[in-house]
C-alpha cells in the first residue's frame, strides 16, 4: 500500500532546493527559438543539417533555414558543405567571462570578447543597435585570430592615414 | 567572486573610490546620492537635468516599466526643441549604469495597490500578485517554493528590464520582519538560490545583468538585535562563498516610519555601516536605496550610493486615499540646500517664488509654472530642482571629504530644522 507524502512546506524550514528545484535550461518559458536552435548547433559541434534539426523541433526546414542565416549574420555559427550536403556548425566559446566587455561608441554598443577557435583564440568584435521597441539587436561581427590583433590596429591605422591624406589632396584642389 | 569596489582612500567610516557595474562601462565614482526612477514623471523631471553627472548611476522601478518607456517615448519628442538644457533621452537609464529592483512594499499587505503593482510584469508577477493577496506573509514564499516561481519570475523581472539595458537586478526577496523570526535565514537563502543559478536566461541570447545581494529590512525589525545580527551573518555567509553578488542593495520600506524613533535611526545607521564593512571585505558596494533627503548622512556610514525619489519627500509609492486637492500635496515638495527643509508651494510663494541658487539651474519658479497644473510645477521645476540639490550636494561631499570632513553628510543635515530629516544629524 502506498501513502501519500506531505510535502506542504512550511517557511521557517525552506530551502535553496525548495526554490529552485530540478531548474534546467530548459524551464525557461520565454527561451526564443533562436536560442533553441543556436544551443542544439553547439552541442553538435561535429555539425548538424538543417533537416536533423526540423525533425527535432519539428517545424519546417525553410523555417529552421531562416533562423539558422540570422544566426549565421550574429557570426553565432557558420555553414560547410560536405558531400552535397550543408552542415551548420558553432563559432567559438567564450573563453572566460574576464575576457567579454561592452562599450559604447556614440551611442552604439560593441561587445568584444575572446573565444575558442579552432586553432587558436579568435577575437570576435560583435556590432548591435539599441532602441526602446525592440531592445538590443545583434547587427554583425568580424572575427580576428588573436596574434593578428596588432596587424589589424595597424591596418587600421593606416586606413586612416590614407583618410587624411586624401582630405587634404581634397582640401589642395579646392 | 567579482570584485566590484575600488576604494581609493577611507575617511571615517566615508569612502572615496569607484565601483563598477558591469562590463558597459568604465568604473564610476562612489559617495553619490542618485536618482530613482519611480514612475514616468520622475524619468520626465530627469529628463530636464542635462546637469545630471552622466557617469551617476539611476535606480528604477520594474513594475512602471510601461509609464516609464511611455514618459521615454514622450520625452524622445519634445527632446529636439529643448536640446540646450534637457539631457538626451537615451542617456536617461540606457547609457548610464543602473538598477532595477521591485519596491518591497509590493511584497507586504499594507496596501492592496502595492499588491496589485506586482501584476505589471506579466504572467509570473499575476500570480505573485494572486499568492500575496490571498496568503499572509510566511505562507507567501512557502507557496512561492513549491510552485517553483522564484526563478521564473525573476527570469520575468530580467526581461522587463531588457529594455533599459538594466545592469544589476536588486532580487525581490522575504522582508526581514520580527513577524517571522526566520525571515534572515530565509532571505539569504533566497539570495543565495537566485545567485547559484546567475546568469538567469530572459529569453535573449545577451542578458548581461549581474545580480545583488537584496538586505531588504522592515523598519520595526531594526530594534530587534537577534533579528539584525542574524541578517549580517547570512549575508557573510552568501558573500564567503563562490556566487558573484556585484552589490549589496539596502532598503528599509519606508524611511519614513525608521525617521520617526531615534532608536530605529541609531540602529539603521549601525546597520549600513556594518553592511558596508562586510561588503568591502569582500570587494563589493553597497547601495542604499530610496532614502530621499537623508542620504548624505548614510554615505557617511560606508555606502557607496544611496538613493532617492526625486518627488524628495520620504513616502511609499503606492498610496492609497490620498487627498488630492491640497495644493501642498499635490503640487509637492522641493528641497532647500543650505537651509536643508522641504517647502512646499506656499513656501516658496512666501519666499518670492525663489530658492537658493544651486548654480546648475535658475532658482525660481518660472510665472507659467507658478499657479498652473501641478504636474507641469512638478515635472518642468519641482523635480529638477530636488535633482540639483542633491547634484550640488555630491559636489559638495567630495570638497569636504578632502578636507578630512568625515562626516559631512550629517553635518549638512545638521541644517534642517524638518522633523524627518533633523533627528539623523542629531542621532
Amino acid at each position: 500500500m502506498s501513502t501519500k507524502k506531505n510535502t506542504r512546506l512550511r517557511f521557517d524550514s525552506l530551502t535553496s532546493q525548495d526554490f529552485l528545484g530540478n531548474i534546467t535550461e530548459n524551464d525557461s518559458d520565454e527561451k526564443s527559438d533562436e536560442g533553441i536552435i543556436l544551443q542544439l548547433v553547439k552541442s553538435h559541434s561535429d555539425g548538424i543539417s538543417v533537416r536533423d534539426l526540423a525533425d527535432y523541433l519539428e517545424v519546417t526546414p525553410k523555417t529552421i533555414l531562416k533562423k539558422l542565416r540570422a544566426l549565421e549574420a550574429e557570426r553565432e555559427i557558420y555553414s560547410k558543405k560536405i558531400s552535397n550536403a550543408t552542415y551548420w556548425f558553432p563559432n567559438g566559446r567564450l573563453i572566460h567571462p574576464f575576457l567579454e566587455f561592452f562599450r559604447e561608441f556614440r551611442g552604439k554598443p560593441f561587445r568584444f570578447t575572446i573565444q575558442e577557435g579552432r586553432s587558436g583564440p579568435l577575437v570576435q568584435i560583435q556590432e548591435r543597435s539599441f532602441s526602446l521597441l525592440y531592445g538590443e539587436k545583434v547587427e554583425g561581427a568580424i572575427f580576428i585570430e588573436l596574434g593578428l590583433v596588432d596587424e589589424m590596429i595597424d591596418s587600421l591605422q593606416d586606413l586612416k592615414s590614407r583618410y587624411v591624406e586624401f582630405e587634404n589632396k581634397i582640401e589642395v584642389k579646392r | 567572486m567579482i570584485q566590484t569596489l575600488n576604494i581609493r582612500e577611507l575617511i571615517g567610516h566615508s569612502i572615496l573610490g569607484t565601483a563598477g557595474f558591469s562590463n558597459r562601462f568604465p568604473a564610476v565614482e562612489i559617495g553619490k546620492c542618485a536618482p530613482l526612477i519611480r514612475t514616468g514623471e520622475d524619468l520626465e523631471g530627469i529628463a530636464r537635468c542635462n546637469f545630471l553627472d552622466s557617469n551617476c548611476p539611476v535606480e528604477f522601478n520594474i513594475l512602471n516599466r510601461s509609464a516609464i518607456v511611455n514618459a521615454l517615448k514622450r520625452v524622445q519628442t519634445a527632446y529636439p526643441s529643448h536640446k540646450d538644457i534637457w539631457l538626451d533621452p537615451t542617456s536617461i537609464i540606457t547609457r548610464r549604469p543602473s538598477i532595477g529592483y521591485v519596491p518591497p512594499e509590493c511584497l507586504l499587505k499594507s496596501t492592496e495597490k502595492a499588491t496589485i503593482a506586482l501584476n505589471h510584469t506579466g504572467r509570473i508577477g499575476e500570480k505573485m500578485s494572486e499568492l500575496r493577496l490571498d496568503n499572509p506573509d510566511g505562507a507567501f514564499w512557502a507557496k512561492v517554493a513549491s510552485e517553483k516561481l522564484l526563478v521564473p519570475y525573476t527570469r520575468e523581472l530580467l526581461s522587463c528590464m531588457r529594455i533599459f539595458n538594466g545592469d544589476l537586478l536588486a532580487p525581490t526577496v522575504p522582508i526581514i520582519t520580527p513577524k517571522l523570526k526566520t525571515s534572515p535565514k530565509i532571505q539569504g537563502v533566497v539570495n543565495r538560490a537566485l545567485a547559484s543559478q546567475w546568469p538567469l536566461s530572459s529569453g535573449g541570447r545577451f542578458t548581461t545583468t549581474g545580480i545583488l545581494y537584496s538586505l531588504h529590512v522592515d523598519p520595526s525589525a531594526l530594534t530587534d538585535v537577534e533579528l539584525i545580527k542574524n541578517s549580517l551573518i547570512e549575508l557573510s555567509q552568501s558573500l564567503s562563498g563562490d556566487l558573484s553578488f556585484w552589490g549589496i542593495h539596502i532598503h528599509f520600506i519606508n524611511i519614513s516610519l525608521v525617521s520617526r524613533k531615534a532608536a530605529r535611526i541609531k540602529a539603521a545607521k549601525e546597520l549600513i555601516r556594518q553592511v558596508s564593512r562586510i561588503g568591502r571585505q569582500h570587494g563589493i558596494f553597497t547601495w542604499i536605496s530610496d532614502v530621499g533627503p537623508i542620504g548624505p548622512t548614510l554615505l557617511d556610514e560606508g555606502a557607496a550610493f544611496c538613493s532617492y525619489y526625486t518627488g524628495i519627500t520620504p513616502r511609499p509609492i503606492y498610496l492609497e486615499g490620498m487627498n488630492s486637492s491640497d495644493p501642498n500635496i499635490i503640487y509637492g515638495k522641493v528641497m532647500g540646500l543650505w537651509e536643508y527643509d522641504l517647502f512646499d508651494i506656499n513656501d516658496i510663494q512666501t519666499r518670492g517664488w525663489s530658492l537658493e541658487d544651486t548654480g546648475l539651474m535658475a532658482r525660481g519658479v518660472p510665472h507659467s509654472l507658478r499657479f498652473g497644473k501641478h504636474k507641469d510645477y512638478r515635472v518642468n521645476f519641482g523635480k529638477p530642482r530636488n535633482i540639483a540639490v542633491m547634484e550640488r550636494l555630491n559636489i559638495e561631499r567630495i570638497k569636504e571629504l578632502n578636507k578630512k570632513n568625515i562626516k559631512p553628510g550629517t553635518s549638512h543635515l545638521g541644517r534642517s530644522s524638518d522633523p524627518s530629516i533633523a533627528p539623523w544629524a542629531a542621532t
